[in-house]
């Protein structure tokens, strides 16, 4: 089968894209990346000129399967590239089977339900994480001429602050088993020991903690060196975007499953485990 | 902006869901609830009407039952409220759905000029409908937003992508919002008095025109093998007492 992979700058994908038996094409919206068999003559700013990008690259090439990386551009192209072809996407796909001869994504939803679903066109599509970058070493790519957008233009670029979450060596994760009156203490607990505060999306959705505290699928992705999980229950979403040395959870409940993921678990009430540790700390200083 | 409609397509999701483990299908239990990104989609909407000479469509694809909550937007801000609901779209996924809120979008808002809606639902996730919708109206979509501004016969609009982007997007257009846009739509009191003598619309496929092949299960081109509900059994060791001791320790240890 004839895949071809379809990224920004992370091209990492998942294990079973590496070691299943597919013939591998890589495309790149980075006009500078040398790991693509097709670049684009110009930057590719938004999901038209990524479709435009795709469909000319399959003028002259047929693919079972397009994989897209969910980089926010690429997975933005792949949903209008979807639309606009009455192709079957899979999206937010944390992995993928191959099973007689059809491509099988599992896709996480709520409260650790998952699915296995199929794209019954074909092409299929499907979106899968890829976080980090390999470099291939693909050289003489070819380069697709691309028409200028005609009704969106990028008026400029501005750098942000990068997310403090992204480089803490230590991080606090709120999750829903937090009652909105501990959260106080535990706010103090995290500037005590010199940890940055993260969350859960639902405790981010109920404004208890800004957006940009949510570590996740709707969030960032964390490395911390510890990270302590409070009130988690262990969603994919969460838990997958947490790579952490040394993960220590609190729960009340007794099958959460962040106990399947953490090094050090706590099976207690968060509000008394945090008080204790507050008086410990305090106690210290 | 000269007067048009804003269209927001609002989902209803449910508090919780669960596996049924005798039919492996999702079963919704408890409340329903507005998506909580759609909300914040209305209140963008909110804003541009309050500046420009706009009015606010509601369009959401739930079953009847759930008209009485709909009915609710009217006192954030909504002039109408369109409520798409037929036993044929059930099943739909994202294609599907996108197809049916085409329909709806250009066969009874004729004036729109925007599209807004949330990044992703609470209960599915996938982020694909802004996206295909736009496709299937051909028109731009931008994702990921945190600010509109509106100009006459274009918006402004800033995302979050490596960088703060910032784009001038022609319409009509489709833009999905991030959470960042703002704190989420609040009841307007003068949209409140407003909104005592005001229907929620109800339309089916069939009132719609829709063929049966396109809509549901049928016009879906993905499909659901399985779905099933990860339950791990934890076989290490649970601390239950002490444990911020456990915890205070090794703190010490690594010097925290």
């Amino acid at each position: 089968m004839k895949a071809l992979l379809v990224f920004k700058r992370n091209n990492s994908f998942s294990k079973e894209v590496w070691s299943l038996d597919l013939e591998n094409y890589f495309a790149s919206f980075d006009l500078t990346s040398r790991s693509a068999n097709f670049l684009p003559d110009k930057e590719i700013i938004d999901s038209t000129m990524g479709v435009d990008f795709i469909s000319r690259i399959m003028e002259n090439n047929k693919f079972d399967i397009i994989i897209f990386s969910d980089e926010l551009i690429v997975k933005e192209t792949a949903s209008y590239f979807a639309g606009k072809y009455n192709f079957g996407l899979i999206a937010h796909s944390k992995e993928f089977l191959f099973k007689e001869n059809n491509i099988i994504g599992i896709v996480p939803g709520w409260e650790n339900i998952q699915a296995d679903v199929v794209s019954t066109s074909d092409p299929k599509l499907i979106i899968l994480k890829s976080r980090s970058i390999v470099n291939l070493s693909l050289n003489n790519p070819c380069v697709i001429y691309l028409k200028e957008p005609t009704k969106v233009k990028l008026l400029s670029n501005e750098k942000i602050v990068e997310n403090p979450l992204k480089s803490a060596k230590i991080i606090v994760g709120v999750g829903r088993g937090v009652e909105r009156n501990v959260l106080p203490r535990v706010l103090e607990f995290a500037r005590l020991i010199g940890a940055e505060v993260g969350c859960t999306r639902p405790v981010g959705d109920a404004g208890l903690l800004p957006p940009d505290k949510v570590i996740g699928d709707s969030g960032v992705d964390v490395s911390p060196d510890v990270y302590i999980a409070l009130g988690i229950s262990g969603a994919i979403q969460h838990i997958e975007s947490v790579n952490a040395n040394y993960t220590i959870a609190i729960n009340s409940d007794a099958h959460a499953r962040i106990f399947q993921k953490s090094n050090l678990s706590i099976n207690q009430r968060v509000e008394e485990v945090i008080d204790k540790l507050l008086v410990l700390v305090l106690s210290r200083l | 902006m000269a007067q048009t409609d804003i269209v927001v397509n609002v989902k209803v999701v449910p508090e919780k869901i669960s596996i049924d483990k005798e039919t492996c299908r999702v079963k919704r239990e408890g409340n329903s609830i507005f998506n909580p990104l759609d909300l914040v989609a209305f209140e963008e909407a909110v804003k541009l009407k309050k500046v420009s000479n706009a009015s606010i469509s509601v369009i959401s694809m739930a079953p009847l039952k759930e008209k009485d909550l709909l009915k609710n937007l009217f006192k954030y801000g909504a002039n109408r409220v369109i409520l798409l609901s037929d036993k044929n779209f059930a099943g739909s996924d994202t294609f599907a759905t996108s197809f049916v809120l085409k329909e709806a979008i250009i066969k009874l808002v004729h004036n729109f000029n925007l599209i807004i809606q949330g990044d992703f639902s609470l209960d599915g996730s996938t982020g694909n409908v802004g996206g295909e919708l736009a496709a299937l109206l051909n028109i731009p979509f931008i994702s990921n937003v945190f600010s509109i501004e509106s100009y006459s016969k274009r918006i402004i609009v800033k995302r979050i992508f490596e960088k703060i982007e910032t784009f001038a997007v022609d319409l009509p257009s489709l833009i999905s919002v991030r959470r960042e846009a703002n704190k989420g739509a609040v009841v307007d009191l003068f949209s409140l008095v407003e909104s005592l003598d005001k229907e929620v619309e109800v339309y089916t496929s069939e009132m719609l025109n829709l063929p049966e092949e396109k809509v549901g299960l049928k016009g879906s081109l993905t499909e659901v093998l399985n779905v099933f509900q990860d339950s791990p059994v934890f076989e290490g060791n649970l601390i239950t007492s002490n444990g911020e001791k456990t915890i205070f320790d090794f703190l010490k240890k690594v010097s925290i």
